[in-house]
């Protein structure tokens, strides 16, 4: 897990390494001079005469090159357009030189003006030893503007160590030359010291830079506008506000001058020890949240943009304000710690230490300010900084001239830095709201709380340790007592703080969506995509599919960075276009391997469809080297192969039904219903608003018909064939969303738009799509996708759609009623199966397609739709019903469900896998077909049942198989479903059966209600037939209608089969049956002599079963004599059937318990 | 491991008279036969209640499959328990240096392996269709049938030169046929794998496995203790094979095993033996044939598993190719309870069948 924390902390560590060497040596290279200058009269010259180049390289390095030259640089370069970059630099180069040879120029002459300007107070000699020292530090301020512009292009060509090392590389030779030339030379060796530190710097990157500059040759791509321009515009914006955040050092200075002697160099070093822990911590923080801001704006992630910015105001907090206290408490001691050595004298410290005070109070709103102007210029706004730092910067003026002249002195001054930074943070905050960005209060009052809790266990041994510590200016003891005091609290402390940042620590993930091919596929994912960014977990994602189908079209939209893994369906087609198949899925998983060794996701997330089956697979084979985790997500009921296989790769399978956890052979399924895109959740605008933004009559019966992304061809054909007849059904409007589809067989558009135009003629407006009644009202409109079809539905009255798993997840969702149309022939038949199981409860009505005999498109049989619409269209209370059902039975806790169960996978814990494996009705019809065909011969008078509905279709195509089977289905369902209709292509096709299907044709009209003149010559074939279940059948067949087929003939045949020696006991059992139809009493009975001691006791159980039929159908005049003639007969057995008590009691005893549930 | 002990012992001069026990055949036979008997009984309802908390049941656990009069729910994958017992006996009693023993104990294991991989998968995957599919469950077997029959043929095998590719007939003297070396493998491969299959789909009836293995194991055990021994071999005219009597030990000790696996599995069941225990069983037999040179004699002995397979492949292979029946149903088991024999009634009498192959098997031995 990407802990965002450690990452913000390591990153700006990594970064800042070199600067805070640089920092540490610069304040080396303070203390040092301090310790030969000292804090007087002298060194206030010195800051005075080095304030303007000292400005200069600030508001140059830090700000502007950075910020408004090098981002354009940075583009040019990673476009391509190389000498671009470098003509760029080149000029920012020649206008930098100019610049500062017009600035040396005028600062030479006006030197002391500007002395005096810059500090009124200082005494006659302080002056003219300033403007001295400020002539002859001029070059430094050539040299420093020239290498930070050099090290800004290090720094954006990636050449950081380099960057990062030069100011230390500089620091390194005046701290030398300082140590060599400060006896002989005086203040002078500080200028030489500067001056050969900026030459160093200087030097040392001048290889590099043109080593850089020299790769920069050519343009790869073509030029586009002038750069420079845009650059200036923007850099003076940076200029001012970094002017005016910096120059108020100066303004510091230019007040503290009034103060008297020692007060600017007093302000100068408590400002660079206040500058150490800001610039160590602050800048780390800014600048490396800056890049991740600038990621998250460009993925209009503003929920996780908040997030950065408490985080970053989070540890601001936390590590500054102790460091703020800590330095308050110990002012003094730090001051002299640093600073009182050599020529710096103790006056001067209870200076510095008093500026330093009041200059601590400052740490914390720096750190704040530096963060969000990062985030100010993340949003490429440089304005609202710039007039909060203007702002500012005259705040800080006015209380300097107020404060100063209070007993705080120089105190004064640092405290108004203090407030008038403070009250910039304020100002930015108050900025912020312009931007969709959550920052809450409570969050940060939570922080304070938590910080001041934390203090607790800090200040109390702070101000233990002052009071024990011994009064002592010996550097040694202080240091020891310092740093032990220090270390302590800071342990203590961070104990507690760290805990406290821990627990809000949000494990952030790299995702990889992937799955596609239709938008059934890409929704799913891109909502569960939805569910981890709402929850705050994503922190990079891709989307992985395939060229040319939905994903390209939708993923686009989401800003989810596309790319493309090949993958191939496995199912169907030849042998051949298998292997082709297996080929491509091969290499896919091998593309995908790499890409997943780049990209080191956390997290994979497939969508079923053969398109994500190739990530999975080599998700799955990284598993032992990357830390990653596959989740799964089925939304159709029955898992094609490819996906049945991912499945036990997979760490958790979210399934859509639950019955899809009986068909996936991982055990890890986990019932999440469906993840409906969250636009489908939201409740609507009131109908009549809605109508109104998408221009619907008001009053109109809207139907929104839809056949998912890519459009379902056979609803597109009906919906424009019906199309005349649609248009007389009055106040009727059709929004008819018709599909991306646009394969060589089918374009769903110009297909539909020539159908259309056939059907209506000049009623329809092909440019626009749209048909209009006769008398000129709109009743119709298509397109082929409407990206906001779910505002269409909301409107809706009523829809008409798929039974694919989104649309009816999506139907449900709305609660509106709805028609579904579910496709036929897809495996297993399911969306048809679907659909009737959810009609079966009453939440959806169900058209169903038939098989156009003439073609291999299905069709709606546009009579039957016009019914159904026409129905749905009267009945209100009808559709009433419908809605509710639907509602009642949609999952609505499917994206908790989701995140929790992603959430344990993450963990690694342990997840609720669905454990009552339920067999799907329709699987059990579909495994054991006689369950189907029981069924059936209960329901068939039951027009209205849906799977007689279904199964009446489906008959034909049966019939029309060539697998003897599938026809041997046709059959049955022919006699359970008495299609008298279709007995004639038994009655034709019966010498051309075989053995089953003989067998099942005789016992299929053994259901018919009504004899048919046919039957006779059935029979007869039947009983001549040389398989014994044909013969069966075909006695039982003759029992079932023996007074229409009372034939001597067929009398005599039976009869014979009783006779025979050698014949199956099944059928003489049935003849056995069809004796006591034929013979008389006695006749009967002389032929049954022998069954009454038959050792098969199925002869028994048959005549006693014929006893008992002959009875019913008044067969015997003498009762007497039958029961005479029973009682001789053999009553032993060797067939029982068992009753297993206890599993009798249990399944009672359950039975009451489940009752007693209920109430 | 005992007797590795008392060799052991008995090498280092602690030549104890009732350790001399360990070294006779027949007590190691009757000592085995009781040990894996007993550790059948002691465990056995334990382990079935172990098995059905853990849900190894027949086809689903679902409630609402379950009604009083069929057997949904019960546990399967009772082998396991046959396995665990015969492992543990075997370890006490068997000779383990011998190779006999190790290609048996090996071989049994591990298609009781396969068996089980068959078993969880149909429990896991919550149907019966969806087991090992015919493909994959016969490169498993293969997998062990190979290896096996490589080891025949190869100097490993303890039977000497001329006899290992030899195929004695019967009711005939000496080894009629005697093969090459590729065609005795196909042989081996061919047998083995339908010997285990045959096996495997008599196990339909409470019991009916169990019983019948029972008494073809025996048959074969007393030929395995004949073999071995030098003086009833020459008595008899077999080929005195060293160490064949391990197979005797081995043998007598899956019967204990069944015996006790039959306490519990007998009319009606309260666990079955999955395809664990009849795979593993089926297996037991097929190499027991093989290392005692009795292959012939399986028809025989196992004239009801041949049978079976039979039926059923003449029911599924011919009449499915036909489109029609040709007996009323098949495996011959479910033909006799559909004649309307009851279950328990169709077990003894095939055993009853069974035994009377065994004692025409036994026959063999003297009129020859």
């Amino acid at each position: 897990m990407k802990k965002l924390t450690t990452k913000v902390l390591k990153g700006g560590a990594v970064l800042t390494s070199g600067t805070l060497l640089s920092r540490v040596l610069g304040f080396v290279r303070e203390i040092l001079a301090a310790a030969f200058f000292g804090g007087g009269r002298l060194y206030d010259a010195f800051v005075i005469a080095f304030s303007v180049p000292a400005l200069f390289r600030r508001i140059l390095g830090e700000e502007m090159f950075e910020r408004a030259f090098m981002p354009p640089f940075e583009r040019l370069r990673s476009q391509g357009q190389a000498s671009t970059a470098r003509r760029l630099v080149i000029r920012i180069f020649f206008v930098l030189g100019l610049v500062l040879l017009v600035l040396t120029a005028v600062l030479f002459f006006f030197m002391p003006t500007l002395v005096h300007f810059l500090a009124p107070g200082l005494s006659p000699d302080t002056a003219r030893e300033a403007v001295l020292l400020g002539k002859q530090v001029l070059p430094f301020l050539t040299l420093i503007s020239f290498s930070t512009l050099t090290g800004a292009v290090l720094l954006f060509s990636d050449r950081k160590v380099v960057y990062s090392t030069a100011p230390a590389v500089m620091n390194v030779v005046i701290i030398l030359a300082l140590i060599a030339f400060h006896r002989h030379l005086g203040i002078t060796a500080l200028i030489i010291a500067y001056l050969s530190g900026a030459a160093a710097f200087f030097l040392f990157q001048l290889p590099v830079f043109f080593r850089v500059m020299k790769n920069l040759k050519e343009d790869k791509t073509a030029n586009g506008e002038d750069p420079l321009n845009h650059s200036l515009k923007e850099s003076s914006r940076i200029f001012v506000t970094a002017l005016a955040n910096k120059g108020v050092e100066i303004v510091d200075r230019m007040v503290a001058s009034l103060v008297g002697s020692g007060a600017i160099s007093s302000l100068w070093y408590s400002f660079r020890i206040i500058h150490l822990p800001f610039a160590i911590m602050g800048l780390a923080i800014s600048r490396s949240i800056a890049p991740e801001l600038s990621r998250l704006r460009g993925s209009r992630n503003y929920r996780d943009f908040g997030n950065v910015i408490h985080l970053g105001v989070d540890t601001n907090l936390f590590l500054l304000v102790p460091v703020t206290i800590f330095f308050m408490i110990f002012s003094r001691e730090v001051i002299t710690l640093f600073y009182f050595r050599g020529a710096f004298t103790l006056t001067a410290v209870d200076r510095t230490s008093l500026a330093f005070f009041y200059y601590a109070l400052a740490i914390l709103p720096m750190g704040l300010i530096a963060l969000l102007n990062r985030i100010f210029s993340a949003f490429e706004n440089n304005r609202a900084p710039m007039r909060v730092a203007v702002f500012g910067a005259c705040l800080n003026v006015f209380l300097d001239f107020i404060l100063y002249q209070t007993p705080l002195k120089q105190g004064g001054i640092a405290l108004a830095t203090a407030i008038s930074q403070a009250v910039q943070v304020l100002f930015l905050f108050a900025a912020l709201g312009r931007y969709p960005i959550r920052i809450r209060l409570s969050r940060i009052l939570a922080t304070v709380g938590q910080l001041l809790f934390a203090l607790l266990f800090f200040v109390p041994i702070l101000i233990l340790g002052k009071f024990w510590m011994p009064e002592t200016l010996h550097f040694f003891t202080l240091f020891f007592w310092l740093g032990g005091i220090g270390a302590i609290a800071f342990i203590f402390y961070g104990i507690v703080a760290y805990g406290f940042l821990r627990s809000r620590r949000t494990e952030k993930m790299k995702v990889v969506l992937t799955g596609g091919g239709t938008g059934g596929h890409v929704y799913p994912s891109l909502s569960i995509y939805q569910i981890l960014l709402d929850k705050n977990r994503i922190y990079q994602v891709r989307y992985w599919g395939i060229h040319g189908r939905a994903e390209e079209e939708i993923v686009p939209r989401t800003n989810i960075p596309l790319e493309f893994v090949p993958a191939a369906p496995i199912a169907g087609g030849s042998p051949a276009a298998k292997l082709r198949s297996a080929v491509t899925i091969f290499r896919g998983t091998m593309i995908a391997m790499g890409k997943l060794l780049r990209f080191r996701p956390h997290l994979v997330v497939a969508a079923g469809g053969y398109v994500s089956a190739p990530v999975v697979f080599g998700a799955y084979l990284l598993k032992p080297f990357l830390k990653l985790k596959i989740v799964i997500d089925e939304q159709n009921l029955v898992p094609g192969l490819l996906n049945k296989t991912a499945s036990l790769m997979a760490d958790a399978v979210l399934v859509n039904f639950r019955e899809s956890a009986y068909f996936m052979w991982s055990n890890r399924c986990v019932y999440t219903g469906y993840p409906v895109r969250p636009d489908y959740l939201k409740p609507g605008k009131p109908k009549s608003d809605l109508r109104k933004e998408l221009d619907i009559p008001e009053n109109a019966f809207l139907v929104v018909v839809s056949g998912g992304s890519m459009g379902a061809r056979a609803i597109n054909c009906c919906m424009a064939d019906a199309m005349d007849r649609l248009s007389e059904m009055d106040n009727l409007f059709i929004v008819h969303s018709i599909g991306m589809s646009q394969t060589s067989d089918y374009h769903a558009l110009d297909d539909t738009v020539k159908r259309l135009a056939a059907s209506m003629d000049e009623l329809f407006d092909k440019t626009r799509i749209e048909a209009h009644r006769k008398d000129g009202t709109i009743f119709y409109r298509g397109s082929t996708y409407f990206h906001d079809i779910y505002r269409y539905q909301q409107a809706a009255d009523l829809l008409i759609c798929r039974a694919g798993a989104g649309a009816l997840a999506e139907a449900m969702a709305l609660a509106k009623p709805t028609l579904l149309i579910p496709k036929r022939g897809l495996p297993g038949d399911h969306q048809e199966l679907n659909a009737i199981s959810i009609a079966e409860q009453g939440a959806m009505d169900v058209l169903f397609e038939e098989a156009d005999t003439k073609s291999n498109v299905d069709r709606i049989p546009i009579p039957l739709f016009l019914e159904r619409i026409d129905q749905l269209m009267k009945n209100e209370e009808y559709r009433k019903t419908l809605g509710e059902s639907a509602a009642r039975l949609f999952f609505r806790h499917s994206a908790d469900r989701i995140y929790a169960t992603i959430d344990s996978v993450i963990k690694q814990k342990e997840i609720e896998g669905e454990t009552q494996i339920v067999e799907p009705r329709f699987v059990q019809f579909q495994r054991t077909f006689d369950n189907l065909i029981r069924f059936l011969d209960h329901n068939a008078s039951k027009k209205n049942n849906l799977y007689v509905r279904f199964y009446n279709i489906k008959v034909h195509e049966y019939l029309a198989s060539n697998q003897p089977l599938t026809v041997n289905k046709g059959i049955k369902l022919i006699g359970s479903l008495k299609r008298v209709d279709l007995y004639p292509f038994i009655y034709e096709n019966f010498d051309d059966f075989h053995g089953f299907q003989k067998r099942n044709a005789l016992a299929a009209l053994t259901k018919a209600d009504q004899f048919q003149v046919p039957f006779k010559n059935l029979v007869e074939k039947g009983l001549r037939d040389s398989y014994f279940e044909t013969r069966r059948e075909a006695v039982s067949l003759f029992n079932c209608f023996h007074t229409h087929l009372a034939d001597d003939e067929i009398h005599k045949m039976i009869l014979n089969l009783l006779k025979k020696r050698i014949e199956s006991f099944e059928v003489k059992a049935e003849a056995i049956g069809a004796a006591v139809r034929i013979l008389d009493q006695n006749a009967f009975l002389k032929q049954m002599e022998p069954v009454l001691f038959a050792r098969n006791i199925r002869y028994r159980e048959a005549l006693l079963d014929a006893i008992r039929d002959g009875l019913n159908l008044n067969r015997f005049e003498n009762r007497e004599i039958v029961r005479n003639f029973l009682k001789r007969m053999l009553i032993t057995t060797s067939q029982f059937q068992p009753s297993f008590t206890v599993r009798q009691r249990f399944l009672t005893t359950i039975k009451k318990l489940e009752e007693t549930d209920h109430d | 491991m005992i007797k590795l002990l008392v060799d052991a012992l008995m090498g280092n001069g602690m030549d104890i008279g009732v350790l001399r026990l360990v070294n006779y055949l027949s007590f190691r036979v009757i000592m085995g036969m009781v040990t894996s008997l007993l550790f059948a009984l002691a465990f056995g309802f334990r382990f079935i209640v172990f098995l059905y908390r853990k849900k190894l049941r027949d086809v689903s656990g679902d409630i609402s499959a379950i009604n009083a009069f069929g057997k949904r729910g019960i546990p399967t994958g009772g082998g396991l328990l046959v396995m665990l017992s015969v492992t543990f006996s075997t370890l006490l009693w068997g000779d383990l240096t011998n190779r006999f023993t190790i290609v048996l104990i090996v071989g049994f294991l591990y298609l009781g392996f396969v068996g089980f991989v068959d078993d969880f998968q149909k429990v896991r995957f919550k149907s019966s269709l969806s087991g090992l599919s015919q493909l994959g469950k016969t490169i498993l077997l293969l997998l062990f049938i190979l290896p096996f029959a490589v080891f025949l043929i190869s100097g490993l095998n303890p039977v000497p030169e001329p006899l290992r590719t030899a195929i004695f007939i019967p009711f005939l003297k000496n080894p009629v046929l005697n093969l090459s070396t590729g065609f005795y493998i196909a042989f081996v491969v061919f047998a083995v794998f339908s010997i285990v299959n045959a096996v495997n789909i008599t196990d339909g009836l409470d019991g009916l496995l169990g019983g019948t293995a029972i008494l073809t194991i025996g048959v074969y055990m007393i030929f395995a203790y004949i073999i071995g021994n030098a003086v009833y071999a020459n008595y008899l005219l077999f080929p005195f094979v060293a160490g064949t009597g391990e197979i005797a030990v081995f043998g007598a000790i899956l019967i204990g095993a069944l015996f006790g696996f039959l306490w519990f599995n007998t009319y009606p069941a309260e666990v079955f033996l999955g395809d664990t225990g009849s795979l593993a069983v089926g297996g037991a037999i097929a190499m027991m044939a093989f290392l005692t040179k009795q292959e012939l004699l399986f028809p025989i002995v196992g004239g009801l598993f041949v049978f079976e397979i039979f039926t059923s492949l003449l029911q599924q292979k011919i009449g499915g190719r036909l489109g029609r029946r040709i007996l009323h149903r098949a495996p011959f088991h479910h033909e006799m309870t559909h004649r309307g024999i009851a279950e328990p009634k169709v077990v003894v009498r095939l055993i009853i069948v069974s035994i009377l192959l065994a004692l025409i098997a036994l026959l063999s031995l003297k009129v020859r």
